[in-house]
């Protein structure tokens, strides 16, 4: 069974601005400036500690730059923690970002073989595939074509196909179903719930509480890098959205815009 | 580390044949401008030095040809190296993947291209000097695995230096320029003043002796003296050294400065 064990774990992130960049910075501090005290981190996971078993399909909410994508990007080993304890077991296959990971100018089978390579196949294993790959996709000739011709819809349910073709033990989605319509939002959400039948972990990020309400079984809320609330979605996704419309650490220009419109 | 990288063949295979079809894509010569950009070089400095050298066109073209294309060949995994991590980037942020990999995939498709150049100056040799020993031109095959492995270190290291320093790109061009006149490939290495500091510089500088490694086997049928080979093998171990261990240390961390 895959699972997830985050004991403690914290993520440092460096910061661009206060470091030298170029050899010409480093030769100039070096040489004339004396070096600077200020911090050269900010950090992005602060203590997190969590544990996902087999089956659970597991919402990440929280404002923007709360740590939802950094989050998922350190279980999927993108990112090295900084200390902690850190487990994963199971192959991970991640849906970040629509664009990531594809060569624009390639066609959509040549996309498809990287792609799955990348994933770890084989041509041999991959053979069988590609057909329910090119099934899923529903795209016919068009598979033919440059990416690039691609709307993004499309090339988030042909990233969403491999993936899925692919059998990983874990998967991991980041603000990614929400360009897809209506249609491809079912099938994909059919393939998911075949994927939580068989054991598999799904980890969803991302701010249509409605969707996740609808489909996690279990929500963590993330606040400036740390888990501010973890538990059953209903429950999570319900005191979140009351937080943010009682401004929950913020002063919002929308509340006082509507303030003084007087609504 | 080197494990990870064979069992991702596959996905590298694919990225560097992408590279090379999508470098010709509408053009009507296609892989065919490989060989033209040196073969026109060659024409070029050809009429030029052979009336300032005392040397026949025809010993001229080929060693100049030759040079060319081992030249090229490391300048541009080199300086192509330099940003393969930050075209790699999107990848790397999809799974963690071993970064060798796409210094690796910048070198693939500038040896190919070396390659087709090479065959046609094999070619080209045959034919002005009749068969060549099959021997001597397998004495080739070490040459350039020695090559490949040098190109693929300077990447490496070059590419970790330009992630960390974007000027990095900038300093080895200069570098590479500077080089490129303390290495035989346009001037023959014999006439150099024995005793000048040139004909020192070039001695020691294993460039020159990559292009010995080269040259030797396919012109004059024999093979590379003992001092090349010793330089070519010591700075292929030192750079190979420095890339390993450089890799190790960054593995993880390099990502975070993308």
């Amino acid at each position: 069974m895959p699972q997830i064990v985050f004991d403690d774990v914290d993520l440092l992130y460096p910061v661009k601005a206060h470091r030298c960049t170029t050899f010409k910075d480093l030769i100039v501090h070096g040489l004339f400036r004396k070096p600077h005290t200020r911090a050269e981190h900010v950090t992005a996971l602060d203590r997190i500690t969590l544990r996902v078993e087999g089956g659970e399909c597991v919402g990440v909410i929280g404002r923007n730059g709360a740590g939802k994508s950094t989050l998922l990007r350190a279980i999927a080993g993108v990112y090295p923690s900084s200390g902690g304890y850190q487990l994963v077991e199971g192959n991970v296959c991640s849906l970040f970002d629509i664009a990531a990971g594809f060569e624009w100018n390639a066609t959509g089978w040549e996309n498809i073989r990287l792609r799955a390579y990348l994933q770890g196949e084989t041509p041999s294993s991959l053979e069988g595939k590609l057909d329910r790959i090119a099934a899923f996709t529903d795209l016919g000739d068009m598979l033919d074509m440059p990416l690039r011709s691609f709307s993004t819809g499309r090339i988030m349910l042909l990233s969403f196909a491999i993936a899925v073709c692919c059998e990983p033990d874990i998967l991991l989605i980041d603000e990614f179903l929400s360009t897809g319509d209506l249609y491809v939002r079912e099938k994909a959400i059919a393939q998911i719930v075949a994927m939580l039948r068989q054991g598999r972990i799904v980890m969803i990020a991302g701010h249509d509480l409605a969707f996740l309400r609808q489909f996690c079984t279990r929500t963590l809320w993330l606040e400036r890098g740390s888990i501010h609330e973890d538990g059953p979605a209903e429950h999570v996704i319900e005191n979140y959205i009351e937080a943010m419309r009682d401004g929950f650490a913020l002063t919002s220009p929308a509340r006082d815009f509507a303030g003084e419109r007087g609504v | 580390m080197l494990r990870e990288v064979w069992q991702l063949r596959h996905f590298w295979l694919a990225l560097a044949k992408h590279d090379i079809k999508d470098r010709y894509r509408r053009s009507v010569l296609g892989i065919g401008w490989s060989l033209i950009k040196p073969a026109v070089m060659t024409l070029i400095l050809t009429v030029v030095f052979t009336s300032v050298f005392d040397v026949s066109v025809r010993e001229y073209a080929i060693f100049l040809f030759l040079g060319i294309l081992t030249w090229q060949f490391l300048t541009e995994s080199i300086l192509q190296g330099c940003n393969s991590f930050r075209l790699g980037n999107t990848y790397l942020r999809v799974r963690p993947i071993p970064l060798a990999i796409f210094p690796l995939r910048v070198v693939l498709s500038a040896g190919i291209h070396g390659l087709i150049g090479l065959a046609a100056a094999v070619l080209a040799i045959w034919y002005l000097h009749g068969t060549a020993d099959f021997l001597v031109v397998l004495a080739l095959l070490p040459a350039l695995a020695i090559l490949a492995i040098t190109a693929w270190s300077l990447a490496c290291i070059c590419a970790i230096l330009n992630t960390r320093y974007s000027d990095t790109q900038q300093i080895a061009e200069i570098s590479l320029q500077a080089l490129f006149y303390a290495t035989p490939v346009i001037y023959m290495p014999e006439s150099l003043h024995k005793t000048g500091w040139l004909h020192t510089l070039v001695e020691c500088n294993p460039f020159a002796s990559f292009l010995e490694l080269v040259r030797r086997p396919l012109l004059h049928e024999e093979m590379p003296g003992a001092t090349s080979i010793l330089i070519a093998l010591a700075f292929v171990s030192v750079a190979a050294a420095i890339a390993l261990v450089a890799l190790h240390r960054v593995e993880k961390r390099l990502v975070l400065w993308l």
